[in-house]
């Protein structure tokens, strides 16, 4: 007898639909699963053989024929378990093929009958929801984010035979509910930058930063205090919307690392080590990953020691940088993720740390020259904002002056990039960072002061022309803080402090 | 017909110049032998190794380097880079040069050669900390205010800033490098040797093209800088720095050696203070160059507008500048602390001080005072 019921599996962040045909028939006992069918997927036919025979339920001794439709699609999930089963329980008539209609089955099974929580659910049960399925079965663990879903009426199971004593109506499940605090949409930060103490310079230019979606290098010692500045960034940067929510919580979902039971409401944070591969950084496998890039995704990507990034690591990071996605082809796949992070950087100024500090550099001037070298300029002219860390004083570490916190921060933030939005709205942009030449020839006006200051500064510092237009996008950002419509000198002069001096080292 | 001669003759010296093995003494003494570097080019070759007192196989090796010579190259570069020649037999050679005991042959030069003895050279490391670099570009300034020229090494550190105090007193200075013309050493000075070219000043290799900086070419190079100078001022050097190898040459010719005191704390003011142990004179201010030579004292009009705008500035641009310090580079989160001022606004201040040249920002992000 033929029977369809309905799996799921992802392909990047898109979730597919997978129709789970199934037909037994006369011969000789055996289970044969075809349609592009992945390893993990292939075995799922002893794991489902077990799990049957330890739920109670018989295991057709018949010709079993099963195809995973679109067959064109290769499939890599082991979310499919628990469809086949099913599948094979209609087939053999020990289901009715009718209960099974517009459900969705999403789970693992383990041999003794439980059912195990799935990455990428997420994904899956959005499209389940566009597709027009109304009940989704899916494990206990998987609950919470199923349940993000508000379209469909979600079983959170245990078992195997929870489900089918469900569809057999012996045993009705209880359809899940969100709890209370899934409501809760507000980002809860668990750091502050109230609790750094000093580092002006460089808080400011963080704000600057988050304000106009610039990229940051920040040069300074060792312990100054770098990492600890980069963490805080998300915390003053704007609350992602919904949609930047549930695309942050999918990509979460996918690669695995959602753990909690509410959407991801606080803007990513990646510091990925500088032993880094390029497949880590960007993504990578048979199957392509998001990399860390993708998970840094309407976040902040934090690279400390830069310098000790190789080389070829910090070059793939140009594109996504450009286009705010990273597209990757492999054999199996070719697809895009979405990367649009703010890059923030961190470096020593020489290879002992000292240059520049009251503590003795040890390194000679060739030393200093290759390991700022390292950096390439392309990727440096994608860093509007350099800015100098300097170690504390013991005065400020141990003083308990109130510094100014996130949310007041947050609030200025957040109005200059209203300013933002509005003026950039007939170029499709939404911060001063994405501006090109001709978003800023048209929009950045700049008082007659400012210009001749401009021209002082360029004629004394010798400033290239690239740099240009790097510094009149922080001023214009400098200035929206300011609340003000021209670029002024003061904006200017601000700007100018923060460009780029890694040559003259 | 005479320049023509001359033009010839350069081109000959600035060849045996480019054959590896003969150095100033035995090219001057070829020369000297034969008449004319054109001459002695056509001799033969036994001949010329024995009047440069080498031995018979090396007249072998002076004939290959002979045929294999590229003129054609030479007259290229020579015009693409704007070299300019001058021999050791010439009146255009500087003569301060011309005294010392191993003179180079020949010059290449870039931009023109100072016409008087008005010169002294400073030099120091490369590795300076901030005092030094602040201490090389005021004293640098003074002396080119003063219409002294300034002789450096176009090396970085103390050198570079040698050479832009030099420019900003509106003075004209002299970069001797240790590579051939046809390339830059520092590459992140070509934009400062051009400066130095358009300002009247120029810069010097005794090196034919194709050299590359090696380390054995700074010693030969620093008899030059040594010998062009009336004296040299150390400025900050480390118990074994190539500026006490300069001032070696300047005592070997018997000039004066001054030296710029530092902490007693500092490494790199070691080798200053044993130069002051050892009797050169204590160097504090430009003038005590100008008073040793009997060099007159110019009434500049630009320090004068220094002081008048120290006078004019704003109280909050006052309590910045005051702030600062000569000898010690601050970072701006220092003088956010120490005013209450706004990082935004003190990063404004300092712009306009740069500006007007009373700060100046000596390391990438740390700024220091200048003296008015």
């Amino acid at each position: 007898m033929f029977a369809s019921v309905y799996g799921a599996t992802t392909l990047g962040l898109m979730g597919n639909i997978i129709t789970v045909e199934t037909d037994i028939a006369n011969g000789l006992p055996g289970f044969e699963i075809v349609g592009m069918a992945a390893t993990s997927v292939k075995e799922s036919k002893e794991r489902v053989r077990s799990a049957m025979k330890n739920s109670g339920y018989e295991f057709p001794m018949r010709r079993i024929t099963m195809n995973l439709a679109p067959a064109e699609l290769k499939k890599d999930s082991t979310g499919l378990d628990i469809a086949i089963a099913v599948g094979i329980m209609v087939s053999s008539g020990q289901i009715q093929a009718e209960k099974t209609a517009g459900c969705l089955f999403i789970g693992e099974l383990s041999l003794d009958g439980h059912i195990r929580p799935v990455k990428g659910l997420l994904s899956m049960i959005l499209k389940g929801a566009s597709a027009g399925f109304h009940t989704v079965f899916i494990s206990e663990e998987n609950a919470a984010e199923a349940l993000l879903c508000r379209k469909m009426t979600v079983y959170a199971v245990r078992t195997l035979r929870d489900v089918i004593q469900h569809l057999n109506d012996i045993e009705r499940l209880e359809a899940a509910v969100p709890s209370d605090d899934q409501q809760e949409i507000r980002p809860e930060y668990t750091i502050d930058f109230s609790e750094v103490q000093g580092q002006f310079l460089a808080k400011r230019a963080l704000e600057i930063a988050a304000a106009g979606g610039h990229n940051v290098l920040m040069i300074g010692p060792p312990g100054a205090g770098k990492t600890m500045l980069a963490k805080r960034l998300p915390t003053i940067l704007p609350p992602m919307n919904t949609e930047e929510s549930l695309e942050v919580t999918k990509i979460y979902s996918v690669a695995g690392l959602f753990h909690q039971n509410r959407m991801i409401t606080e803007r990513p944070f990646r510091s990925p080590h500088h032993t880094i591969s390029v497949n880590g950084l960007i993504g990578g496998g048979t199957i392509p990953r998001p990399g860390e890039v993708t998970l840094a995704h309407n976040g902040v990507l934090f690279l400390d020691e830069l310098p000790e990034f190789p080389r070829s690591v910090l070059e793939v990071m140009r594109q996504p940088l450009e286009d705010g996605v990273v597209h990757i082809a492999r054999v199996h796949a070719s697809l895009t993720y979405p990367a649009q992070y703010m890059l923030i950087a961190a470096m020593n100024p020489c290879p002992c740390g000292n240059y520049g500090s009251d503590q003795l550099c040890t390194c000679t001037p060739g030393e200093i020259r290759r390991y700022v070298r390292k950096i390439s300029g392309p990727l440096l002219d994608r860093i509007d904002l350099h800015v100098r860390v300097e170690r504390p004083l013991y005065r400020e570490l141990v003083s308990d002056e109130a510094q100014e916190g996130s949310g007041v921060i947050r609030e200025r933030v957040l109005a200059a990039r209203e300013r933002q939005v509005e003026r950039l709205r007939p170029f499709g942009m939404f911060c001063n960072a994405h501006m090109g030449h001709r978003a800023i020839r048209e929009t950045c006006c700049v008082t007659e002061q400012a210009r001749r200051l401009l021209q002082e500064v360029f004629d004394k510092f010798k400033l290239s022309a690239r740099s240009y237009d790097r510094i009149i996008k922080v001023s214009r950002t400098i200035a929206d803080l300011g609340e003000s419509d021209e670029i002024g000198q003061e904006h200017v002069a601000e700007a100018l402090s923060y460009r780029n001096k890694l040559q003259r080292m | 017909m005479e320049t023509a001669n001359l033009m010839e003759e350069r081109r000959y010296m600035a060849a045996w110049q480019s054959i590896k093995g003969l150095g100033a003494r035995r090219i001057r003494n070829i020369i000297s032998h034969f008449g004319s570097a054109q001459k002695a080019w056509q001799a033969d070759g036994e001949a010329v190794a024995a009047a440069a007192g080498l031995g018979a196989q090396k007249a072998g090796h002076i004939n290959t380097s002979r045929n294999h010579f590229d003129w054609d190259e030479q007259e290229r570069l020579l015009r693409s880079r704007q070299v300019h020649l001058v021999t050791f037999q010439e009146k255009a050679y500087p003569e301060l040069l011309r005294q010392t005991y191993n003179a180079p042959a020949v010059l290449f030069y870039q931009g023109i050669l100072p016409q008087n003895n008005k010169t002294a050279a400073l030099v120091g490391a490369r590795k300076a900390t901030p005092y030094g670099l602040n201490a090389a570009h005021t004293l640098s300034e003074q002396l080119a205010r003063q219409g002294v020229f300034v002789i450096s090494g176009g090396a970085r550190g103390i050198d570079t800033r040698a050479h832009t105090g030099a420019l900003r007193g509106g003075g004209r200075t002299i970069a001797v490098v240790a590579n051939g013309l046809d390339r830059t050493y520092p590459p992140e000075n070509r934009r400062l040797f051009q400066e130095i070219c358009d300002a009247g000043g120029a810069v010097v290799s005794e090196f034919s093209f194709g050299v590359e900086p090696l380390a054995r070419n700074f010693p030969a190079r620093n008899r030059i800088i040594a010998g062009m100078a009336r004296c040299v001022i150390v400025v900050e050097a480390a118990a074994r720095s190539g500026a006490l190898i300069t001032a070696d040459f300047a005592l070997e010719e018997g000039r004066d050696v001054f030296a710029v005191p530092g902490s007693i704390f500092s490494t790199m003011s070691q080798g200053t203070h044993a130069l002051l142990r050892n009797g050169a004179i204590i160097l504090t201010c430009a003038a005590d160059v100008l008073e040793e030579y009997g060099w007159q004292h110019v009434e500049s009009e630009k320090g004068k507008s220094v002081c008048t705008f120290v006078c004019t500035l704003s109280d909050a641009e006052r309590k910045i500048y005051e702030a600062l310090q000569e000898s010690q580079a601050l970072p701006v989160e220092q003088l956010v602390i120490q005013t209450g001022f706004a990082a935004s606004d003190i990063s404004c201040i300092l712009l306009n001080l740069m500006l007007h040249n009373l700060v100046e920002e000596i390391l990438p992000g740390l700024y220091v005072r200048c003296p008015a």
